[in-house]
């Protein structure tokens, strides 16, 4: 498919979708859900918080399709909507007390995620913990991601130095 | 240069993806927000209408200061007349706490305890209360594809689950700590609604006295910031006043 002139990847789509064609709105979901629910997950630690996000973000961004720039990428866009939505979910159920997996098993139903990496990753600082997420869990480059995040590259770098150091000691933390 | 930490973080993710009923409804809303979006007028804004509706909940301490307009027995919600009706025919809803607090917010340790709902695997706690507080409102009714299933544990109103989500038919808004007092729902209109109906609904709304069911189906709930404990798996006790003692004859 070629895409029109000015218009990135999915800028089409896009604009098919706000001029209500359902069917370009509806592929512009099914492309990016996955990756952003897997976002939303990692910032989270919890599926259905990031069911929540993905929900609720899905319902921001789209309803506000006006605003997204076409000339840009829209994983980022849509993905730094999903991710300050899992944050914001992520502070209102802030825990008031360490999480004790031998008092309170995982869902029988849980994912088949390693766990110890999951809760790890919950315990770093939040502005860390996105670029982690983004760079690392996502895909996204250096660049992609300060775009979305709105900040400079360098800080992208140095928060994801920081973030993954952090990650190891609370990995290491976890195992000993 | 990747190192271990790295190849873990991103083989953690690898193979997590959403359920099927997550992506069907998530893109369910992708259209539905962005159909919506194309059928307002041009760059018109949204409006948001949020209400606060039936009172005798309380957020932190305090007492209870609702203006009641009900009498005793009424259901404390904006039902339509049939809704009401089959609330106080129900087994269940007319046991319900959080549909009679016509007299203050009671407290989650002093009522009985009542069956859960048990909700399609996928369901988020957001849709599970909306779907129950709507169908309530409009039709009296526990909401479709629900069923009723064992009581939860006490003071858990959600049960998180990816196949047998269950929800609390007691206090499914939760409850304010440390009094343990069982919170009413909040609503909220869509913004599209015309001015002079989202004022006339708005009143019903924080009146508690009957609607249409067209209008009834606009309603909304906004959920309300469930706390860790009120959740299972639980990870922290919630930790609650004792109940009021029952006044002396």
């Amino acid at each position: 498919m070629v895409a029109m002139r000015g218009h990135s990847a999915d800028g089409e789509l896009v604009a098919r979708a706000r001029a209500g064609d359902d069917r370009a709105a509806d592929e512009l979901a099914v492309r990016h859900v996955r990756q952003v629910w897997r976002a939303a997950y990692a910032i989270t630690g919890r599926p259905d918080l990031a069911d929540d996000a993905v929900q609720d973000g899905f319902e921001r961004a789209f309803g506000a399709l006006d605003q997204f720039d076409v000339s840009r990428a829209f994983a980022p866009w849509i993905t730094r909507i999903v991710v300050n939505r899992a944050l914001s979910l992520v502070t209102r159920a802030r825990l008031t007390e360490e999480f004790d997996e031998e008092r309170h098993p995982a869902p029988e139903d849980d994912l088949a995620t390693d766990l110890e990496v999951v809760d790890a990753l919950t315990r770093i600082a939040p502005e860390r913990r996105v670029v982690v997420v983004m760079r690392i869990v996502v895909g996204f480059s250096p660049q992609e991601t300060a775009e979305a995040l709105g900040i400079a590259v360098g800080t992208v770098h140095s928060r994801l130095h920081r973030g993954l150091a952090d990650l190891r000691a609370a990995l290491e933390v976890t195992v000993s | 240069m990747t190192d271990r930490a790295e190849e873990r973080l991103r083989d953690a993710f690898a193979g997590a993806g959403p359920s099927d009923e997550l992506v069907a409804s998530a893109r369910g809303r992708a259209v539905d927000a962005a159909s919506a979006r194309a059928r307002r007028a041009p760059r018109g804004r949204r409006r948001t209408f949020a209400v606060l509706a039936i009172a005798g909940a309380l957020v932190g301490g305090g007492m209870a200061t609702a203006a009641m307009v009900f009498e005793r027995g009424e259901p404390a919600v904006p039902a339509t007349p049939a809704a009401r009706a089959a609330i106080g025919e129900s087994g269940v809803l007319a046991s319900a706490p959080w549909l009679f607090q016509a007299e203050g917010g009671q407290s989650v340790r002093a009522v009985p305890r009542l069956p859960s709902l048990r909700f399609p695997p996928g369901t988020t706690y957001r849709a599970a209360l909306d779907a129950l507080v709507r169908s309530v409102i409009a039709d009296g009714t526990l909401p479709d594809g629900a069923r009723l299933a064992r009581p939860l544990p006490p003071g858990v109103v959600w049960r998180r689950s990816r196949t047998a989500p269950r929800l609390d038919l007691a206090a499914p808004a939760g409850y304010a700590r440390p009094q343990g007092i069982i919170q009413a729902p909040t609503f909220s209109l869509p913004g599209w609604v015309a001015t002079p109906d989202a004022v006339r609904i708005g009143k019903a709304l924080r009146d508690g006295t009957p609607i249409g069911r067209d209008e009834a189906l606009l309603v909304t709930v906004t959920p309300p910031r469930l706390a860790a404990c009120q959740m299972l798996p639980r990870r922290a006790p919630c930790r609650l006043d004792p109940p009021p003692a029952a006044p002396r004859s």
